[in-house]
């Protein structure tokens, strides 16, 4: 075998090993067809097919961050392909309330609006910590 | 060994790897400025007021300048091989599957013009580095249709969690019939179904590299209707453009 053939069978082969690792991680992690949805795991191509929740936050009056005003989540990020999303409800929770460091008056009133794979969607509202 | 060494000898009568190389390197190199501009991978990762993540700018640098040589051809072996490391320092400060997916993909087609190890008399355009690279877009079609079989998906309530998002999260201007469909668990789990079979099914005509109308029907829908119900945007222009470059035309 030449070094030009080990190369390519080495090449495909660390791909495909990759790839089928990551496969056995998602059984493992307890994924099983027409059951459990799949976690997160590098190289198994898992996009879209996992447990999330989506938040959509307000605050009320607008926080004021490096100077601009930031009533909605989405406000600092972008409208399209770029856009700051966390996993589950909880963790929008956490970074709405620490959040609440930049509001402008007191008091400030947080809403979140959560959708969640189990096909619910809730109001939340809650004010920001004295 | 014998058929092996025919395949791995062949030369690829038409320049599509390069082809395809050009394309995907030069819609990385727009998706990379843009980020870099818009600290778009930055923000996303921290939502808070943060500090430039000094790994990530540095990847995106580097990934730029990789970028302008690949678009313009030259040594592309090396600086896909640099992009492909850039890429996976930016993965593992941010874990997303775009980036995973440029890595693989990247490190196949930087050897559209052979290996470092190639002789003189070896393919000036292997032929395997294409069958490669659709052997690798239809095993992630597969993976990720088989993944999809799963009770959250097939039931629509990831495509709800994902439009009722955009809608209420992004002000997304779907039109109101398609708001309310898109509120219908039923009409979401027939999507879902359809989804998940349509990305399967081309997986394999990907690795069977036939029917051409089909593969990019296929591709076409299944990405057009990604953009619109979860906002991805580069990772669908890179995968139809790959498909409609490297599926041969005819048998």
């Amino acid at each position: 075998m030449t070094g030009r053939v080990a190369y390519i069978l080495g090449l495909v082969g660390v791909l495909a090993a990759a790839q089928l690792a990551a496969q056995m991680e998602q059984v493992a992690e307890g994924y099983r067809p027409f059951g459990q949805a799949p976690k997160r795991v590098a190289f198994s191509w898992d996009m879209f097919a996992v447990d999330i929740d989506r938040c959509a936050v307000t605050w009320d009056p607008p926080l004021v961050i490096d100077g601009r005003s930031v009533a909605r989540w989405r406000d600092p990020g972008t409208y399209l392909e770029w856009d700051a999303v966390m996993s589950n409800r909880e963790a929008y929770e956490v970074v709405a309330r620490v959040a609440c460091l930049y509001r402008s008056q007191r008091p400030t009133t947080v809403t979140m609006t959560c959708a969640s794979s189990d096909g619910t969607l809730k109001d939340e509202r809650f004010d920001c910590p004295k | 060994m014998t058929a092996l060494s025919k395949l791995l000898d062949a030369e690829d009568e038409s320049d599509s790897v390069r082809r395809a190389r050009r394309y995907f390197a030069g819609l990385w190199l727009a998706y990379d400025v843009v980020d870099l501009v818009v600290s778009g991978t930055d923000h996303a990762s921290a939502w808070l007021p943060h500090a430039r993540i000094p790994s990530i700018a540095v990847a995106q640098v580097v990934l730029i300048l990789c970028g302008v040589q690949l678009v313009r051809d030259r040594q592309p072996y090396l600086f896909g091989v640099l992009a492909v490391a850039a890429r996976l320092v930016e993965a593992y400060a941010f874990h997303l599957n775009d980036f995973y997916y440029y890595a693989v993909v990247m490190l196949l087609l930087c050897h559209g013009d052979g290996t470092p190890l190639d002789k003189p008399r070896d393919p000036k355009h292997p032929l395997w580095v294409r069958w490669a690279l659709l052997v690798e877009l239809g095993w992630i079609y597969v993976a990720t249709g088989v993944l999809k079989l799963n009770v959250t998906w097939l039931s629509g309530g990831h495509l709800f969690t994902r439009t009722q998002y955009l809608i209420h999260g992004l002000d997304w201007p779907y039109p109101q019939w398609l708001a309310n469909a898109l509120a219908e668990r039923s009409v979401l789990g027939a999507m879902s179904w359809m989804a998940a079979l349509a990305e399967i099914s081309l997986g394999v005509c990907l690795w069977a590299r036939r029917p051409y109308w089909l593969v990019v029907t296929l591709a076409v829908a299944i990405h057009t209707f990604a953009a619109l119900v979860t906002n991805v945007w580069f990772f669908s222009a890179a995968m139809i453009g790959l498909v409609v470059i490297l599926v041969p035309r005819r048998h």
